[in-house]
């Protein structure tokens, strides 16, 4: 509210008024974030109940659910980043689907390593190319290759239009890895929710302690943990636009 | 039914959890001061020459 006798703001104090409060906005979710990942830790490790077959390390299964599921919502936002660029050509789009793309990168390689230990004494192995295991592998490689294949493209309206498409395609890999463990009767990876292959092995009856928690994750790793992560990585590239921006102009003047 | 000790397992896969989120966030700041940094010199130069 401008005050009786006062200049309004001018435009460029505004835009740094609104950049700062969104960074402030950022800041407050990021701790937020922060806390909600504490907690759900802190729940895991104090409320949810033992596994008797499995001991503690069922335990990491909480984060290893939940990250799959922030990764699905981080790469879904490539998918939306991907089909609004093509529809708009407005760079900002693109800059969603880089950063859920990444984001959702880290996350399926939290998925896969946190599957990998658990599976160590469960299992008796590290890895096996059972058809879950290989599918989410080869969502995250399909991802790894988004991010180098856009890197490998000179001409930033091509290298746009190019990961579009490519952020709306891979996505098929993320379906395929969350509906395999239902279509596939020979895996032995468990389902978590809902009835397990005959052939799993390492599954747990959820007690009430255990759903609660495991719902708790879901929210946090599905809503706050990829929403924080992709605000933060765009902020990065923004940067990074203006950067090649000032580039330019240099580039022009000498 | 004797219980399984895995404890170490559980320890060992909250570490690589926030190992990986760490080593991203830790790569992200850095790219960050370094574009900064970048901004600034190109911004230097942009005053000086024009």
């Amino acid at each position: 509210m401008t005050a009786v006798g006062t200049l309004p703001a001018t435009p460029s104090r505004g835009t740094e008024r609104a950049v700062s409060q969104r960074t402030r906005t950022l800041i407050t979710l990021t701790v937020i974030t922060a806390v909600a990942v504490g907690v759900g830790v802190i729940l895991s490790l104090f409320y949810a109940g033992t596994d008797v077959t499995q001991g503690n390390v069922q335990r990491i299964f909480y984060i290893h659910v939940a990250s799959f599921f922030g990764a699905m919502v981080a790469f879904g936002a490539g998918v939306v980043g991907g089909i609004a660029y093509l529809r708009t050509r407005n760079p900002k789009w693109d800059t969603l689907a880089l950063a859920g793309c990444e984001v959702g990168l880290a996350l399926s390689l939290v998925n896969l390593a946190t599957g990998s230990i658990w599976a160590r004494p469960i299992w008796n192995t590290w890895w096996t190319w059972d058809p879950r295991l290989t599918s989410a592998a080869v969502m995250a490689l399909t991802y790894a290759a988004y991010l180098f294949l856009r890197n490998g493209i000179e001409s930033p309206e091509t290298r746009r239009r190019f990961a579009s498409v490519y952020a709306i395609l891979a996505y098929s890999t993320v379906i395929v890895t969350l509906v395999i463990i239902r279509i596939r009767p020979d895996t032995i990876h468990p389902a978590v929710i809902g009835r397990s292959a005959a052939s799993a092995e390492g599954g747990f009856n959820l007690t009430s302690s255990m759903g609660i928690t495991l719902a708790y994750h879901a929210v946090v790793w599905l809503v706050l943990v990829p929403l924080v992560l992709m605000w933060w990585r765009i902020r990065v590239e923004n940067l990074a636009d203006q950067v090649r921006e000032a580039r330019a102009r240099v580039a022009e003047i000498g | 039914m004797t219980t399984p000790e895995t404890t170490a397992f559980m320890l060992f896969g909250f570490a690589v959890t926030f190992g990986i989120l760490g080593v991203w966030g830790v790569m992200l700041a850095a790219r960050w001061r370094s574009l900064r940094h970048d901004l600034e010199v190109l911004e230097t130069l942009e005053r000086e020459d024009g």
